[in-house]
């Protein structure tokens, strides 16, 4: 079952060069430590360019964005495993 | 024809199989999907436009079945109802244009690297002709499909031939994961039997078939071209 999540959360990653790696974010208080970036792709809004990230914590898929403009990072949805 | 499995048949080959190329996702939204989610892997998958599916899936139709869904008969067309039907424990995915998309746009940089020559067919199927750049297409087509697979963790068919028709013939007849050569001479056994609806780009075949006309279409354009 997935959920419509929209709502701004704090994400520790890595930059390396162009690349962005999220590694943990916090949600219903809590650190999901990121095990596997599934998938990466990116849509634009404007023209701003945001990244989309799959990402597991090995139960529970998420979606996160990052938006290199506002360096906001967002959890889309969350789909239950 | 020449079906391309190992690494000692990859070697190349002279360019009489032709120089275009036919590349086609295999189940690309289900296998976008599959691996997006690892919990989704190996298991029947349908890809499918609804949104809500509180409101029912009603006439809701599958954009993309996975090559497990289609072992239970699911094709692209049918109803989500019927693939239930068919498969209780398929697990139904709303697909995601902007995701497919921006792969797609990342596939066609892989192409670009072979030749300026690509056109999009559609948003998982592109022509490719190679003449010209020197590359042998088979090398290149093997190339490719290790591209797609490494950089894109996808999996894709390709058909080689002297033309468009006899590439998308050639590609269409080993799924998934295929390579396929076929020269212009093969391509013509192979017409001699083929249902002429099945050819791509026939539109339409008469509601009571060829035989009233005396001639096989498709026998006639080998005899003819």
């Amino acid at each position: 079952m997935t959920t419509e999540i929209s709502r701004r959360v704090k994400v520790g990653a890595v930059f390396e060069g162009t690349i962005v790696t999220p590694k943990w974010f916090v949600w219903e208080n809590r650190r999901r430590m990121i095990a596997q970036v599934t998938w990466r792709w990116h849509t634009m809004d404007g023209e701003t360019r945001i990244a989309h990230f799959s990402v597991t914590d090995g139960g529970n898929l998420f979606e996160l964005t990052f938006n290199p403009v506002t360096l906001e990072w967002r959890l889309v949805r969350v789909t239950g495993g | 024809m020449n079906t391309v499995g190992g690494e000692a048949e990859r070697q190349p080959q002279t360019c009489r199989q032709g120089t275009v190329l036919h590349l086609d996702m295999d189940a690309y939204f289900a296998s976008i999907e599959q691996a997006c989610n690892p919990s989704l892997r190996g298991k029947p998958v349908v890809v499918c436009g609804e949104t809500s599916a509180e409101q029912g899936w009603g006439r809701t139709i599958v954009t993309t079945a996975s090559y497990e869904a289609r072992r239970f008969g699911i094709k692209t067309g049918c109803t989500v109802p019927e693939a239930r039907r068919r498969c209780p424990d398929v697990a139904i995915v709303c697909g995601d244009p902007e995701k497919y998309l921006d792969t797609s746009r990342r596939l066609h940089r892989i192409l670009l690297r072979y030749t300026d020559r690509v056109e999009v067919y559609s948003i998982d199927e592109c022509f490719m002709d190679l003449a010209g750049t020197r590359r042998d297409p088979v090398t290149a087509a093997a190339e490719i499909k290790k591209a797609v697979r490494t950089e894109l963790g996808l999996t894709c068919s390709i058909g080689v031939g002297p033309n468009k028709l006899i590439a998308k013939l050639a590609g269409d007849l080993q799924k998934p994961d295929g390579l396929v050569t076929m020269s212009r001479a093969e391509a013509l056994v192979l017409f001699e039997d083929l249902p002429v609806q099945e050819v791509w780009g026939w539109v339409s075949v008469p509601p009571n078939g060829w035989r009233g006309w005396g001639f096989s279409p498709l026998r006639n354009w080998g005899e003819h071209r």
